[in-house]
């Protein structure tokens, strides 16, 4: 959950496409009177524009993911066993798609049975030039992200000395594609049985 | 001179001014910036250096140029799934409007500013922590290639906040290509004039793009950018979601769920105030 408030889910990661639509119901209801001086008609534009959001996304989550997995075509079926099998093996998601392209993926599984059957099926749909094909992959899967746990611990060493201007970084942010030494603190996934993290909107 | 820092611009103020209310930002009794994205700034046209003079920090904490008119925007949205007719910013400014060195019209906007008329129970500040997350998160979506607002600046106020272990408090100068809302619009449209959206609307064409239709393939660029980087945008209602979808703010209040859960939930039928979806 993104908000400790948010006990209904509603800004989960999951639901993020259904509440922009619902967003852009919104936005659309306001301009009704501009787009048709008859509302009837008004609304039925409207409607058709916001009823394509659903399949336009899904062009762009098809995309995104088979660039993410190397794949020419996108596999919807493909993505989502994957996504089945990282939930069920809890393996990191920003982790997995660089281990991936160094083929060193099958590691984060504890029980990589289920991950050969897949990556056999992966390995069948890629393009030939294994090396290209990874090379694409590192430019759009990042090294690092905004881990919670790695924001927090920078905020907290800020406010030991003094809100200190050099050590809140934001070239830790900056690059995110790109592997550089002294920030390998940043991969870490976050430590095992630590508090949840809290927060709320306008904090 | 402040005026040398940046060329303001007020035309939301101007020429909608029925969306916001002039307001000045609260007297910050000993600013300290604490830190400065120096490409940005150059980025808008100012000279990093002079915003680290005390005039150039004072302007980050909204002590404009005379002639310049500070507002509070108001709009109106849903919280927590009802609609609440009256929301507007309670501790944020927005600053003016600056031309960047690609001929872009940016909004500078303030938060934890002082409390407005449209604060409820908060005492409009903000603490140095929460500030420097949200410039920090700022930053790593801007890398990620995700489209965001950024921070140009924190700077401490000197004084302590009303918060758990009163933590010092500081004031986030941040940037974005508008700070038109979908609340916006609803705001507008709820004043019950014939074509109030539309007037709303007016600055925001001329600002960024011809055509309303584009607004879906926009939000698309946004919210279709930041699932495969594995983040979740977090609250993305009314007051968050610009209206022209190419921007999340509010970074500050966002976590990463190291837990996957993909389509936790499938697509839901929307039936509301006449829009129809399936």
């Amino acid at each position: 959950m993104f908000s400790s408030i948010d006990h209904r889910g509603r800004y989960a990661y999951g639901n993020q496409p259904a509440i922009m639509q619902w967003n852009l119901a919104r936005l659309a209801e306001t301009l009704l009177p501009l787009i048709d001086e008859n509302s009837e008609a008004a609304a039925g534009a409207a409607t058709e524009v916001l009823n394509g959001f659903v399949g336009a996304y899904e062009r762009h989550w098809d995309e995104g993911m088979a660039a993410k997995l190397g794949l020419a075509v996108p596999d919807r079926e493909l993505v989502k066993d994957l996504l089945e099998l990282m939930r069920a093996q809890k393996v990191d998601f920003t982790r997995f798609f660089r281990a991936l392209s160094a083929g060193t993926a099958r590691a984060m599984f504890t029980q990589p049975g289920p991950f050969d059957a897949w990556a056999a099926r992966r390995a069948a749909a890629l393009p030939a030039d294994r090396a290209t094909v990874a090379a694409a992959m590192d430019r759009v899967n990042p090294v690092y992200v905004r881990a919670t746990h790695r924001v927090e611990e920078a905020l907290a060493q800020a406010a030991l000395v003094r809100w200190g201007r050099s050590t809140v970084s934001s070239r830790w942010f900056s690059r995110p594609f790109d592997e550089r030494p002294g920030l390998e603190g940043l991969r870490r996934p976050p430590p095992a049985g630590g508090a949840p993290y809290v927060t709320y909107c306008g904090t | 001179m402040a005026t040398a820092l940046f060329r303001f611009d007020d035309s939301y103020a101007r020429e909608v001014p029925g969306l916001s209310v002039p307001w000045a930002a609260a007297p910050v009794p000993a600013p300290e910036l604490l830190v400065l994205n120096e490409e940005l700034a150059v980025e808008l046209g100012a000279d990093p250096a002079a915003l680290r003079e005390p005039p150039g920090v004072a302007l980050l904490v909204g002590q404009v140029p005379a002639g310049v008119t500070t507002v509070a925007q108001a709009y109106a949205g849903h919280q927590f799934g009802v609609y609440v007719p009256r929301l507007g910013d309670g501790r944020a400014l927005l600053l003016g409007e600056v031309t960047d060195i690609h001929g872009h019209r940016r909004d500078l906007h303030l938060k934890g500013s002082g409390r407005t008329p449209f604060a409820r129970g908060g005492d409009g500040k903000a603490a140095v922590g929460p500030m420097l997350r949200e410039y920090l998160i700022g930053e790593a979506m801007q890398g990620l290639g995700i489209p965001t607002t950024r921070a140009l600046a924190v700077v401490a106020t000197g004084e302590r906040v009303l918060r758990e272990g009163a933590p010092p408090g500081a004031v986030l100068t941040r940037v974005a290509a508008s700070h038109l809302r979908v609340g916006t619009f609803q705001y507008a449209a709820a004043s019950g004039d014939a074509r109030p959206a539309g007037r709303a609307g007016r600055p925001r064409h001329r600002r960024h793009y011809p055509e309303a239709a584009g607004a879906p393939n926009r939000y698309l660029d946004l919210c279709g950018a930041w699932p495969g980087a594995g983040v979740a945008g977090g609250p993305v209602d009314a007051g968050r979601v610009r209206a022209r979808g190419h921007e999340h703010r509010q970074h500050h209040d966002l976590g990463r769920d190291d837990r996957l859960r993909p389509h936790a939930r499938s697509w839901t039928p929307m039936t509301r105030h006449g829009v129809q979806l399936h």
